[in-house]
């Protein structure tokens, strides 16, 4: 006699608690982002002549709120150049990118025009941060996610 | 009954471990000047030419509600002086890590965030240097 289940119940449930699971992994990102912000804005790899690069490196989960948050530090790049003469660097405004629903990301930006330069010149921070977080920032999401299905 | 823990107490008690703890003295002896070479970040700005090996403890950011688990970011920076490079910088890390593990602070859960970052030159002072970066977790 075959052993059957009706299951609908079961995947129903189990599509109930997806929006959970993501919201526990946002959780997780959010605070990778505040460590990986931590370490751009503290990092010794160049002088930061005017303060510019230090202060304005952000990271953002993306999502509502990412562009705000790239705003916020341009405003903070354009405020720290606007008139400093140590050299001829800009602040440069960061677009940010819109991922489908079912994708997450963090965006580390450094909003000045001398960024890439920093990056090549052997006093990168964007690259390093990466790289020294990228494991936290899975162990995060997936405790994120652990934590709301308990 | 024991006082609560607050923010400032967790981080006294991050630092004290290297600064003052019986169990730091194996790590002050291999420092440039003892306890003297243990500093904060703002000491460490006033006087940035102190002779190394030297560690600079710098407080990050605190995540979290006390409610539920609050989350503590300090990194320890060792610093040494220019010709020495990274060697003596590295060995440290040996006496430094048993230092730091889950039960080293009291009801809180200590140990490696992102763990041992890249070696550096701090260009603003000309030194090699390299972050341990941690992770607190506790009711704070």
């Amino acid at each position: 006699m075959p052993f059957t289940v009706d299951d609908n119940a079961l995947l129903a449930s189990l599509d109930l608690l997806l929006p959970s699971i993501a919201a526990g992994i946002d959780a997780g990102l959010r605070e990778a982002a505040i460590v990986a912000e931590h370490i751009m804005q503290t990092s010794p790899a160049h002088g930061d002549q005017s303060g510019a690069a230090h202060a304005s490196s952000f990271a953002v989960v993306l999502g509502s709120g990412a562009q705000a948050a790239a705003d916020a530090a341009y405003s903070i790049a354009e405020e720290l150049l606007t008139g400093f003469e140590g050299h001829d660097g800009k602040p440069e405004a960061i677009s940010v990118p819109t991922l489908p629903p079912d994708q997450r990301g963090i965006l580390l930006g450094r909003p000045v025009n001398y960024a890439l330069n920093l990056e090549k010149e052997g006093k990168a921070v964007v690259g390093p941060t990466l790289r020294e977080v990228a494991e936290f920032m899975t162990n995060r999401a997936a405790e994120g996610s652990r934590a709301v299905l308990g | 009954m024991s006082a609560p823990l607050t923010v400032r107490s967790v981080k006294s008690a991050f630092f004290s471990l290297l600064k003052t703890d019986s169990a730091g003295q194996a790590t002050r002896d291999a420092l440039a000047n003892g306890a003297q070479s243990v500093l904060t970040y703002a000491s460490f700005r006033a006087s940035p030419q102190a002779p190394g090996p030297m560690l600079v403890i710098r407080y990050g950011p605190v995540t979290g509600v006390r409610e539920l688990v609050r989350t503590f970011y300090p990194t320890i920076w060792l610093y040494d002086d220019v010709q020495k490079e990274w060697n003596r910088l590295n060995d440290l890390i040996a006496l430094i890590e048993p230092l730091y593990h889950t039960e080293s602070i009291a009801f809180c859960d200590t140990r490696y965030a992102t763990g041992i970052g890249e070696e550096l030159t701090d260009p603003t002072v000309n030194r090699p240097c390299l972050p341990l970066r941690y992770q607190v977790r506790g009711r704070f």
